[in-house]
């Protein structure tokens, strides 16, 4: 296909420094203070032959300007009209400078509204460009404020290294998935590197999207000694020359370059670009990892509350760390996928959704399927999903794609659709694939592509419908042919039989046989993992057998393992650190054993013999915790036995546990959180950069009599002791501990804590004073 | 690096296991993880109120300072980072598993300053002083900010409590002189772990 190339202006601020202009630390203010020069460097990028300029208003936003904000925007925008009046002006919206969620405390949400402000200040342009972005998340806020809050074309470029990455880690087939989903115009990279070294980046990108490609590098990279880009204009040219036939189709300057650097590009503007059109394919992602969906992909269907008491009851307590483990653990069992459903009645659902899919996505890089009946839930999710999401799930009614469509169109998701329609579950293979004419059908209205469709042709139970299992294999394969993405939860075949496993393994294979990429599966039974490993290596889905032989290798050793959880006591697999074994222990004696008397009479005196010897310097830092993770895999089974039998959990306290405000690290404070759960205390983790105020609501909420707070630096110590001071105006103050490298004993008593905690077994001591036998 | 990551987790030196962790750990670093670093070489003044970067502007008050440049006429200022997949891995074993989440960390901290002594090693400069951060002796903290912003950004962000994120991002000054320069920052003195220490509380140091 055939690209018209367009010239866009090079860097602003490298032209502003050479002004000798007095630069203010917001440079946009310049625009009501220094219009002339303004509109002076606009002119030079017109005559050296832009097509667009960008106006000065890459940082200018609210935190920053506060009131000012509009007029600075509007005085940028009217600077580049007056000065490059034949050029297409550009609103310039840079990052916001602000830590996002996950890693710091700036939502998405309120990302999204400073964009929104930007957006709706610079109507006056001719196109937005979003720029520089290094982060995924915050990028999507910004597009959807300038979708849902103007009609102008959207450009997005990212600052990409030579590997491939943003600073966040961000992929480029990520970027290109995510932003083409949510409708940007145009796509590209700018800074970071120089024309040579973005070369690479347009090959790449060139294969991820039809999209016209932006390239906007910087003048080489700066001289350490002098701070200078040392690039020259006409290498410069040479490389872009490159760049160009690489596919990049809208190209111009950053930092470093100046109107030379573009005029010396300016011919190309009569050189269109011709790049090879890519077929669509079935993809998902979240910012880290990008997944091409044309091989098996196992998704772990673990995430939900249905019929599992000790899930449903985290929902309702929301403790989140829980939802959290169940994805490791699929993780690791070999899940590349997740399932996320967490409908249950009392919970609001489109709440809980965005709280999960943002706790998920910032511990595990796996995509998600976000599964709800909910529609305002699926919403919700998708809106917040960092990457490109995929929905569970439509089906053949109308209503249904009706509401859901939408979604699908403006998040850019991939979403399963079940074969079904008003009628019911067809009978057969033809009325199914009727159903997927309909479903293709309609989808086009939206634009949406087949590829991003994924078919479930439904498994029924054989006990009921022992015809049926030929019908959805047969499906599948037709499927297959048709060239579409096939998804099905295949543990439902064996329903009702005995010994499901046997049954449903071989149903998997056979699936797996017929063309399915996609089953969802409890990744955590061996037998269904064994089978797609090995579909996968008979597949030719697995280079030199790497998976399959990493699995297997070690099957002998495990076997022997279990041998030994026969012959070794509790204490002692908690000592060593066997969790695997120590769970194994635990299962058993709940069969004999009251759950309570486990922990009081095996667990606690096992964790005491483990404290001791770190105490006495016989056992190590690691050691003390590799036991503390044992005896907490012991608590999960006990607690999981607690839930199913309808018993009360334990919890001989609650201890609100935070890194103060400003502190940003929390591994002794995890340490400490461990050990206190070991010992049967229900800890709130409020994580860290904890704001005094939410400690505060926290404990007065839930009436917390213990709060743990922990601070590394000295430089945070005055937000522990701010902390302090306004839980100390509860009328009842719970008692607290502090801890940290640079706290002692004697900081502690200045800031009018309770206690200061040296380690976590000193934590197991205080919390046993403040809360006694209760 | 092996023994210098046991030391500072107060792991077992015998703990073979720990061994392996460790080595799989600094392999995973090198390849996912990139050292990025930024720095600039400039002439500095000494002034009544300290000495000051010519093409920076930084100034740098304070006793240490003058220990560390009195003479010295340029310095080298850096950043540097292991970035956000470092974070993201240690949120997954802050959740996974405590101990992994402490070597994982204790990994990244050597990791980080043995890259910045083979940076130290490849400058082809005179003498170089020790290297030295803000936040030593009283050099002040605030200093961080400037710093940061100073340098071409590799997505180092200085928090309001002057902490950087990524956690393990360094930010450093490096004396050039046409003397040879003495050792004077490393050793337990300046170390953070100083009051807590358990190698010094039993009269030995941990090498670093």
């Amino acid at each position: 296909m055939e690209y018209k190339t367009i010239l866009f202006d090079g860097a602003m601020g490298t032209m502003l420094q050479r002004s000798g202009a007095s630069i203010p630390a917001i440079p946009e203010l310049l625009n009501l203070t220094e219009p002339k020069l303004l509109q002076d460097i606009h002119r030079q990028y017109e005559q050296a032959g832009s097509q667009v300029v960008y106006a000065n208003t890459f940082g200018a936003n609210r935190l920053k300007l506060e009131d000012r904000l509009e007029e600075v925007i509007k005085a940028g925008i009217e600077n580049a009209r007056l000065g490059a009046g034949t050029c297409k002006i550009a609103l310039d919206i840079g990052p916001l400078g602000q830590l996002m969620e996950p890693m710091g405390t700036f939502t998405f949400e309120e990302a999204y509204e400073q964009f929104s402000q930007i957006v709706k200040a610079g109507k006056d342009a001719d196109l937005i460009v979003i720029e520089t972005m290094s982060d995924l998340l915050e990028t999507k806020a910004a597009v959807l404020a300038a979708k849902e809050n103007s009609n102008l074309p959207v450009y997005v470029t990212m600052s990409f290294e030579e590997n491939g990455r943003t600073f966040t880690g961000c992929t480029l087939e990520s970027m290109a998935m995510t932003l083409e989903g949510l409708g940007v115009d145009a796509l590209g990279f700018n800074c970071s590197v120089g024309p040579d070294g973005m070369i690479d980046l347009v090959k790449r990108l060139s294969q991820c999207t039809n999209l016209p490609i932006i390239a906007k590098p910087n003048a080489g990279l700066p001289d350490p000694a002098t701070s200078q880009y040392d690039m020259k204009p006409e290498e410069f040219a040479k490389y872009m020359k490159q760049l160009h036939e690489a596919g990049a189709s809208m190209i111009g300057g950053c930092c470093g370059t100046d109107p030379r650097f573009i005029e010396s590009i300016a011919f190309l503007k009569t050189q269109s670009v011709i790049r090879t059109q890519n077929a669509p394919s079935s993809k998902i992602c979240t910012s880290l990892l990008a997944l091409d969906l044309h091989k098996i992909h196992p998704i772990g269907e673990r995430i939900n509350p249905t019929g599992k008491k000790r899930f449903q009851q985290v929902l309702l307590e929301e403790d989140l760390d829980y939802i959290v483990s169940i994805a490791i653990e699929q993780k690791e069992a070999g899940a590349q996928i997740l399932d996320v459903n967490v409908g249950f009645p009392g919970i609001d659902e489109v709440e809980m959704m965005k709280k999960v899919v943002k706790k998920l996505q910032s511990v595990v890089d796996l995509p998600l399927l976000l599964d709800s009946s909910n529609i305002q839930a699926l919403e919700a999710g998708a809106r917040v999903y960092n990457g490109k999401p995929a929905l569970n799930s439509i089906n053949g009614e109308q209503e249904k794609m009706d509401a859901i469509f939408p979604i699908v169109a403006k998040y850019g998701a991939a979403v399963v659709a079940l074969t079904l329609d008003e009628k019911g579950i067809p009978k057969n293979k033809e009325a199914r694939l009727e159903i997927v004419d309909k479903i293709v059908k309609e989808a086009k209205k939206y634009l949406i592509d087949p590829s991003n469709l994924w078919f479930d042709p439904l498994t029924m139970t054989l006990s009921a419908q022992p015809e049926q299992a030929t019908e959805t294999l047969e499906t599948i394969q037709e499927l297959k042919a048709k060239g579409y993405q096939t998804v099905l939860g295949v543990s439902n075949i064996s329903f009702g039989l005995p010994d499901r496993q046997a049954v449903t393994k071989v149903f998997l294979a056979q699936a797996l046989f017929a063309g399915l990429t996609l089953p969802i599966l409890n990744v955590n039974i061996e037998a269904y993992m064994d089978v797609i490993v090995s579909a996968q290596l008979i597949g030719n889905q697995d280079p030199n057998a790497k998976n399959y032989i990493s699995r297997f290798a070690d099957r002998v050793t495990l076997k022997t393992n279990q041998n030994v959880s026969q012959t070794i006591s509790l204490s002692n697999a908690i000592y060593k650190g066997l969790d695997q074994e120590a769970k194994e222990i635990a299962r058993q004696k709940l069969e004999n054993m009251a759950p309570l008397d486990i922990v009081e009479q095996e667990l606690i005196p096992s964790l005491d013999k483990v404290g001791k010897a770190y105490e006495q310097g016989s056992l190590f830092l690691p050691q003390l915790l590799s036991s503390a993770q044992s005896a907490q895999a012991v608590f999960e089974v006990i607690k999981d036995h607690l839930a199913r039998t309808n018993q009360k959990s334990v919890n001989k306290g609650t201890i609100v546990m935070a890194t103060v405000q400003g502190d940003i690290h929390d591994i002794g404070k995890n340490i400490v959180k461990t050990v206190l759960e070991n010992y049967g205390y229900e800890v709130i983790d409020l994580g860290k950069d904890t704001p005094a105020q939410l400690i505060f609501d926290t404990v007065k909420e839930k009436n917390v009599r213990l709060v743990g707070l922990s601070a590394l630096m000295t430089t945070t110590l005055k937000s522990m002791e701010e902390t302090i001071r306004l839980l100390h105006t509860l009328p009842d103050p719970p008692k607290i501990m502090v801890g940290g490298a640079v706290l002692t004993e004697q900081y502690a008593k200045e800031m009018a804590a309770d206690y200061y905690s040296k380690d976590a077994q000193d934590g197991v001591r205080i919390a046993k004073e403040v809360f006694g036998n209760e | 690096m092996i023994e210098q990551v046991i030391r500072l987790i107060q792991g077992d030196p015998q703990d073979q296991k720990l061994k392996e962790t460790i080595k799989e750990m600094l392999k995973d670093i090198e390849n996912s993880c990139p050292f990025r670093i930024q720095y600039r070489i400039e002439p500095i003044k000494k002034s009544n109120r300290g000495f000051l970067c010519q093409r920076s502007q930084l100034l740098l008050e304070g006793n240490l300072a003058d220990t560390m440049l009195r003479t010295c006429d340029q310095i080298v200022v850096l950043v540097c980072t292991l970035g956000y997949p470092f974070e993201q891995k240690l949120a997954y074993y802050a959740q996974k598993d405590v101990a992994l989440s402490l070597i994982w960390d204790a990994c990244g901290s050597i990791w980080i300053e043995n890259q910045l002594d083979q940076f130290e090693k490849e400058l082809s400069v005179s003498y170089l002083t020790d290297r030295f951060s803000c936040g030593y002796g009283d050099l002040p903290l605030s200093l961080q900010n400037q710093i940061v912003s100073s340098l071409p950004n590799i997505g180092i962000h200085v928090l309001p409590s002057h902490m950087m994120y990524p956690t393990k991002s360094v930010s450093a000054f490096l004396g050039i002189s046409s003397q040879k320069q003495p050792a004077r920052i490393k050793g337990c003195a300046y170390c953070t772990m100083n009051k807590h220490c358990p190698y010094k509380k039993k009269e030995k140091n941990c090498g670093i």
